[in-house]
């Protein structure tokens, strides 16, 4: 068993290529960010703990490739997920028009339920702003999940996106616990990691 | 201009150290490359003078001779010549060329972007190599010609690749319309622009993705790469069965998933460069094959240590970066193709691998073989135009 920690989620990355997903995740984990970072292929994850409301929560992060044709092999990520973060890149409105898709994409393949984050990286590049704060905002109010600019560069507000998500998902867990709701309920308990179904392939 | 210390980067322009590798573990392993290429430098200059200056035809002492490894400075050559590519080039004259200007013509047409590919194709360029001298996004104006530089004489100014990815990536993108552009080819490219003109480089990428892997494994829905995750579940259960298990038990992910990019990116990212070199020396001989034996060695060696782990999320760890970490190419060369020993391989055939292939695409395609699985034999290396 695992007594180090109170609470397992997972959570997912997903979103156009390049849009910083890795850079996040490596602030996140590490607190680093680096200019020079490579494309990823696949798959990767990384780990970090966290205190919350006096609880241990071990956050299994999970970073995939953005081109649209990986999704045939990161597709199978989306059922054991607690939490998808949708990332898209406030310098480019393509990627922030494909977030719809990407919704799309949970639709089909998570767990009904699971909690998502609208996040708008690369917030330091203010000039170059081209996807209005306010317009996302009200974007992401009308699908009724929550929503934070960021910066992986200069770690605005990338700490608040993980922990809102992972707040998001303990309290959902709480109500589940207690209501006994089926299809979203995903057995989380100390020592008992996520069951994943299925291979690696859809 | 950046200013580097070239001190800190190898013959190919790559950073020595990195996370996974201090400077102390990779001078080792440069001087075991750099020791072996003078150990079997007089057998391929023999060999080469006994054939006109030319190499000679596919044989069992070539292939023999490969999987000792070749002279770094022969390695266009011989990566060319038993991979089809030169055969393909030849008989193809000026096609890479109308490659290249399909962009120009669709440009002049008023077409934009030129394909769907280019945009994604440029988000990847300065993010394939980007601590690479030739690749880096601002060049240093110091470095030194890389191994293969088209010019004659030593450049003016900083040498930059970028530029030429983007022109084979893109002409490829025309030329191959069923994979246009797929993140990892910007790797395989890269690499190989460090040894090779646009144009070689070019019809190599052809034949890796036309002959030498199966089919599919970069197209828009990456079927082959999909069959050969199943198909390498398949090998490990025979071969390396308790790291299988012992991924699955975690119940975070399958191994067949942590593979994957060992496959699409022919490892680069994966193993130390001077371990992906060797590796392809052989694949270019002996084909697809050759990433199972390395997939399979690289697991072998590892086994030991990830059974040992107690923790889910350590395995998975371990085997992500582990192989970063192998700087002994003769230990995983050997690994891969010694038929005994508990760290060996073993047996792996051409034959198994097809007909797990042949299993593999029938199942996913409800029963009945795919046209698209393509054999694995040495045969299907020759080329086709």
């Amino acid at each position: 068993m695992n007594p180090e920690y109170d609470y397992l989620f997972k959570l997912l990355l997903i979103g156009d290529s390049g849009v910083g997903k890795s850079c996040l995740l490596l602030r996140f984990a590490d607190d680093t960010y680096t200019e020079s970072y490579i494309s990823t292929i696949g798959v990767d994850f990384k780990i970090r703990t966290i205190e919350l409301e006096g609880k241990t929560v071990k956050l299994q992060i999970w970073d995939t490739a953005g081109q649209e044709r990986f999704r045939t092999i990161t597709s199978s990520y989306y059922r054991g997920a607690h939490g998808i973060i949708v990332v898209y890149d406030v310098t480019d409105a393509d990627t922030f028009k494909n977030v719809k898709n990407w919704l799309q994409e949970i639709d089909r393949y998570a767990v009904e339920g699971v909690n998502k984050l609208l996040v708008g990286n690369k917030s330091d590049l203010v000039g170059k702003k081209v996807v209005d704060y306010n317009e996302a905002k009200a974007f992401a109010d009308s699908l009724g999940i929550s929503f934070l600019e960021t910066s992986a560069k200069s770690a605005t507000n990338v700490e608040q996106a993980f922990l809102t998500m992972a707040k998001q998902i303990k309290d959902r867990m709480g109500n589940n616990n207690a209501t006994q709701q089926t299809k979203s309920t995903v057995n989380i308990k100390p020592g008992q990691p996520v069951q994943q179904s299925g291979g690696g392939c859809c | 201009m950046a200013e580097v210390n070239l001190a800190d980067y190898d013959r190919y322009g790559f950073k020595v150290e990195s996370q996974h590798v201090s400077r102390q573990q990779w001078e080792k392993m440069h001087a075991t490359v750099v020791n072996s290429d003078k150990k079997h430098l007089p057998k391929w200059d023999a060999l080469f003078r006994s054939n006109r200056g030319e190499l000679p035809e596919r044989s069992d002492k070539i292939k023999k001779l490969i999987r000792k490894g070749v002279p770094t400075q022969f390695r266009r050559k011989v990566w060319l010549k038993y991979s089809g590519a030169l055969d393909r080039m030849d008989m193809n004259p000026g096609v890479y060329l109308a490659m290249v200007g399909r962009e120009r013509q669709q440009i002049d047409r008023g077409v934009h972007p030129v394909n769907e590919f280019v945009d994604i194709i440029e988000r990847d360029l300065n993010r394939t190599f980007p601590d690479n001298l030739y690749f880096r996004a601002d060049p240093p104006i110091a470095a030194p010609a890389p191994p293969y530089w088209p010019g004659n004489a030593a450049p003016d100014g900083p040498i930059s690749l970028i530029a030429s990815l983007r022109r084979v990536l893109v002409a490829f993108s025309f030329f191959n319309a069923e994979i246009g552009y797929c993140q990892s080819l910007n790797y395989i490219v890269g690499l190989l622009l460090l040894f090779m003109s646009e144009e070689e480089a070019f019809w190599t990428l052809v034949v890796i993705t036309e002959n030498l892997l199966p089919a599919g494994m970069y197209t828009k829905t990456l079927s082959g790469t999909i069959t050969e995750m199943k198909v390498f579940k398949d090998i490990v259960k025979d071969k390396c069965k308790p790291i299988l298990t012992k991924v699955k038990e975690g119940g975070i992910v399958e191994l067949d998933m942590l593979t994957s990019p060992w496959f699409l990116t022919l490892y680069i990212n994966v193993l130390p460069n001077e371990c992906v070199l060797r590796l392809w020396d052989t694949f270019f001989y002996e084909g697809s094959k050759i990433l199972y034996r390395i997939a399979l060695a690289v697991l072998k060696l590892i086994e030991s240590d990830v059974i040992k782990l107690k923790d889910a999320m350590e395995v998975v760890q371990y085997i992500q970066t582990a192989p970063k970490r192998m700087t002994d190419v003769d230990k995983l060369m050997k690994a891969a193709f010694q038929r005994f020993g508990s760290k060996a391989v073993g047996h792996l055939s051409h034959h198994d691998i097809d007909r797990k292939r042949n299993e593999a695409s029938a199942a996913l395609n409800g029963g009945s073989a795919s046209p698209s699985a393509r054999p694995s034999t040495s045969s299907s290396l020759s080329s086709r135009s």
